[in-house]
């Protein structure tokens, strides 16, 4: 039996000074070093009955009956000196690895904790505490040790034989969790699997949450009404913007005297709206603490025109918080953390404008540069292209519904590639795609130009409660650090979906987290463009089909599938951008392998291997395909041992592109691609062995048993990443 | 300096508004107008108004890249067909207007999409449009579809000649005329262009500068 080192649950007892530090048990009988006495280390002294060595506990030169005895005396003991740091909140998987493990829950929903025997020394048929604490943070723990049971009481659990499927546990009575975590949108929780049964956080004993952050965050609704009231300013007039356009409507919490400094957001309506058509978005934001504004926005003239009045009202409110409504927000509005939201012209406005600080041809009164903590561009227009509207390494939110039918995406127009502007970014940056929702849904009373397969529209109401979600957790997470949230970015709806979200709502989400936050990049295809090398150096080995690195580009005009046009679907770069892809297809159980140069072969320290792929629009192996894709990545460290985890366990597999038609034959519209991120710990599931800290080659592998028997991906940034 | 404005109640020109863009297929809708080829003779507007303005006080326009300087225009008030109208994200057709020897880049202050009225200003750029205007030889048209501050001095050369070839003559607009109005500043010919919009196109209040509170309604409800 060889020695399983565990990888992924690490004694915290060196940074948990305060814990109780029972006596180690004694680890003698522990003959395979698992970390716990069982029926394994019996077989191991069994077989090497009547003999010397292994299992010889009173050294009398012979395997016999006394040193059964000695070993059944410390039968499912846990040989630990300290308690494990370990991840155990989890949505539940029905394949492996069984478990998904995450943070972020919506009060009322399941939660589920996990415990993988491979990787945690537990005992099969040994009973323990379930403890759900108020969180604490790790000096917290240091100072108290003691085990509080926020619901009121601890849960018995009995460990099972078998794997993780055979080790998850409902949490039982969440109702009672409360969810109130003030102006943040959750509340965080720690949790404790009391092995040994003492109540106190000691040797042995399993937590998640012993650092500062917290294993659970248990939330409301983020697209739910906030925890306060809201005030409204129907219109005041902004000193200083250009004539015509001096109006803007101002949302505040109607108690803000008794709260401390609050974040501002600005609000950029599009070509034909008004500043008065998003009081859904407005008092959404005000209920849960911000203070908003909505302006005219000069959009006739262009991009230029209506970044300047975003610019302006921005300075203005800032400027005039001694005076607007009274002076109730004065003092209040914190002018360094800023969030901008722009819709059509005024999506692309907020990111022409964040372009000219940067460019240094405007200089802002009374921000910079650093206050812009957010910027939301909805169905954003790209007139101007990249060397103009870049959101550059601002934090940068996507939101785009795929039935527009005014900035539509059409690749015979590429003023309507709103993800331009999300590949342009250089920051940390999301989308969410949303399909049935049109360009005016984002807004209270545009014109319907919903164009999309009928019965899939989900109007304003389901676009707006997309919005009011996303939007909020976007800022609270760029604005207010509520880590809570960064999850909603990127899990699939599958596993986590805001409750005012329709379940029959698909959202396509996309995140890309920079190489300043960690990130180890293995191809993201913007250099060494041959096909058989990765941009970080690395060979790349294949056997799929018709692969194509190019600018992730439409050259046609049209979503026909053409063979001379390999990247049909991708409008997602204008001819004077950069951004590349690859593009391949397959029929038969395929693969690309990348190699993992030496010198970033550890990911140890990475929680994520990801990846953003979607399928290619209308070729015939989409269309023969008719419904999601699958693959698995497959991780073979230096010494040749693999792991394979299916994008599965993510919760969802890869969706055929929204069903339109138009813009030449066929159906689907462009191509969608979402980032799957799967979590190292994964590949680790059931003690596979991989070695995280020598990583050889990363393997996406199709057909057969891998995922789908046919298909057409586009795919891009192959990286690790922290969480 | 008060706007001398008198503005006569016109009554609204009956237009043949196109159907709304088919389907793509019989799997999808659309109700967003499809934008008909512009510069064409169909989608010429009607001039209802026209008057001479001059400002005390230069502006820069917002149409044209150069932002040039502008101190005197016209104020019109045109009819003219939805679907051109209609504003969307995409670029619109840029609103032109030229007589002897010259080409303007029009602003506009409303759509009209459901008044089918749109209140403009036609600023003066140039010495040869600030030469008497010759009401008779004086055509307005809807040019390429392009964003107006994009719009430059050989944009509106090459407009001029794909209205030429259009066949789009003057539109005769001097029953619309009326006398000099004089403004301060740009302000002041924002309020007169406000009050045009409230008479012309009241369901576009706001976007005449109305408080929203006070507004009786605001945009197409849908």
């Amino acid at each position: 039996m060889p020695h399983r080192k565990v990888h992924v649950a690490v004694p915290v007892a060196s940074v948990l000074l305060g814990v109780v530090s029972a006596a180690a048990a004694d680890c003698t009988a522990d003959l395979n070093g698992d970390s716990v006495v069982d029926a394994l280390d019996l077989g191991a002294l069994l077989a090497n009955w009547g003999n010397s060595g292994t299992g010889d506990f009173d050294s009398d030169g012979v395997v016999a009956g006394n040193d059964v005895t000695i070993l059944l005396a410390s039968w499912l003991e846990i040989c630990q000196s300290e308690p494990v740091s370990t991840r155990l909140a989890c949505v539940p998987l029905a394949a492996a690895p069984y478990a998904s493990f995450v943070r972020t829950f919506i009060a009322g929903t399941a939660l589920t904790v996990a415990v993988d025997p491979a990787l945690t020394a537990v005992a099969a048929g040994a009973s323990a505490d379930l403890f759900v604490i108020a969180a604490r943070t790790q000096a917290e723990w240091a100072a108290t040790p003691a085990l509080t049971d926020a619901r009121g009481a601890s849960q018995a659990i009995t460990f099972a034989a078998g794997g993780v499927d055979a080790n998850r546990f409902t949490v039982s009575s969440t109702g009672s969790l409360s969810a109130d975590g003030g102006l943040w949108v959750g509340r965080g929780y720690d949790l404790v699997i009391d092995i040994d049964r003492n109540g106190v956080l000691s040797a042995g004993d399993l937590i998640d949450g012993a650092g500062n952050e917290s294993a659970v965050w248990w939330c409301r609704d983020p697209g739910a009404t906030g925890p306060l009231a809201v005030t409204t300013l129907s219109s005041y007039t902004a000193t200083g913007a250009t004539a015509g356009f001096t109006l803007s409507r101002l949302w505040y919490p109607t108690l803000i005297a008794s709260l401390g400094q609050r974040p501002l957001v600005v609000i950029s309506h599009g070509n034909g709206h008004l500043y008065s058509w998003y009081d859904y978005l407005g008092s959404h934001l005000a209920s849960w603490g911000f203070i908003v504004i909505s302006h005219q926005n000069n959009t006739v003239p262009g991009i230029e025109t209506a970044s300047t009045t975003t610019l302006q009202h921005t300075s203005a409110i800032i400027a005039q918080q001694t005076s607007v409504a009274g002076g109730a927000i004065n003092g209040k509005l914190d002018a360094t953390r800023i969030g901008w939201i722009g819709h059509s012209r005024g999506g692309e406005g907020i990111a022409r404008a964040l372009d000219r600080i940067y460019d240094a041809t405007y200089t802002p009164t009374g921000y910079s540069l650093a206050n812009l903590k957010f910027l939301c561009s909805i169905s954003p227009t790209d007139f101007l292209g990249p060397s103009s509207a870049h959101p550059h390494a601002a934090n940068h939110m996507l939101l785009w519904g795929a039935a527009d039918g005014d900035v539509s995406g059409t690749p015979s127009n590429t003023v309507t590639w709103s993800f331009d502007l999300a590949e342009r970014s250089i920051g940390y940056h999301n989308s969410v795609y949303v399909h049935g929702a049109d360009h005016n849904d984002f807004n209270c009373c545009g014109t319907n130009d919903f164009v999309g397969p009928a019965g899939t529209a989900i109007e304003n109401a389901g676009a707006q409660a997309v919005a009011k979600a996303f939007i909020l957790a976007g800022l609270k997470y760029h604005l207010e650090s509520e880590q809570a949230m960064e999850e909603f970015l990127w899990r699939p709806s599958a596993t986590l979906r805001p409750t005012v979200v329709a379940a029959t709502t698909t959202l396509v989400k996309e995140l890309f987290e920079p190489a300043a936050n960690g990130s180890v990049v293995i191809d993201n295809y913007q250099t060494q463009t041959a096909t058989t090398t990765s941009s970080s150096g690395g060979a790349v080995t294949s056997t799929v089909a018709s692969i194509s690195e190019a600018l992730a580009r439409d050259t046609d005009g049209v979503y026909t599938w053409s063979t001379g046009n390999a990247h049909n679907g991708s409008v997602r770069a204008q001819s004077t951008d950069t951004q590349r892809m690859v593009a391949f297809d397959w029929n038969a159980a395929q693969s690309m392998q990348w190699a993992v140069p030496a010198a970033l072969s550890d990911v140890s320290s990475k929680d994520f291997v990801e990846v953003r792929v979607g399928q290619g629009t209308r070729h015939p192996n989409t269309v023969t395909l008719n419904g999601g894709a699958t693959f698995s990545i497959v991780l073979r460290d230096t010494a040749g041992t693999e792991a394979r985890v299916s994008c599965l366990a993510q919760g969802e597999a890869i969706k055929r592109p929204y069903q339109r038609t138009g813009s030449g034959t066929g159906t689907g519209w462009q191509n969608e691609l979402r980032t799957v991120r799967l979590r190292l710990r994964d590949f680790q599931a059931g003690g596979t062995g991989i070695n995280l800290a020598s990583l050889a080659a990363v393997r996406l592998e199709v057909g057969g048993t891998s995922g789908s028997a046919t298909g057409r991906f586009v795919l891009d940034d192959l990286q690790f990443t922290k969480e | 300096m008060s706007p001398r404005i008198a503005v006569l109640a016109l009554a609204c020109v009956t237009l043949t508004v196109p159907g709304f863009a088919d389907a793509a297929d019989d799997t999808s809708v659309s109700a967003l107008p499809a934008l008909p080829p512009t510069p064409s003779r169909a989608t010429v507007p009607t001039v209802v108004l026209l008057q001479r303005v001059e400002l005390n006080t230069p502006y820069e326009t917002d149409f044209r890249v150069e932002r040039s300087k502008v101190t005197s225009g016209w104020l019109m008030v045109i009819t003219g067909r939805a679907d051109i109208l209609a504003p969307r994200a995409l670029a619109q057709p840029l609103l032109l207007a030229g007589g002897d020897g010259w080409t303007e880049s029009v602003e506009w202050f409303n759509h009209g999409e459901s008044s089918l009225h749109r209140v403009c200003f036609i600023p003066q750029t140039t010495e040869a449009s600030k030469a008497p205007l010759a009401a008779a030889h004086l055509r307005v048209w809807f040019g390429s579809p392009m964003l107006p501050e994009q719009v430059d001095a050989k944009t509106l050369v090459q407009e001029s000649e794909k209205a030429d070839a259009a066949g789009i003559v003057a539109a005769n607009p001097a029953q619309a005329a009326r006398p000099l109005a004089e403004f301060a500043d740009r302000t002041a010919l924002i309020e007169a262009v406000n009050a045009l919009v409230k008479q012309y196109s009241p369901k576009e209040t706001q976007a005449a500068g109305d408080d929203p509170a006070a507004a009786p309604a605001s945009g197409v409800v849908r």
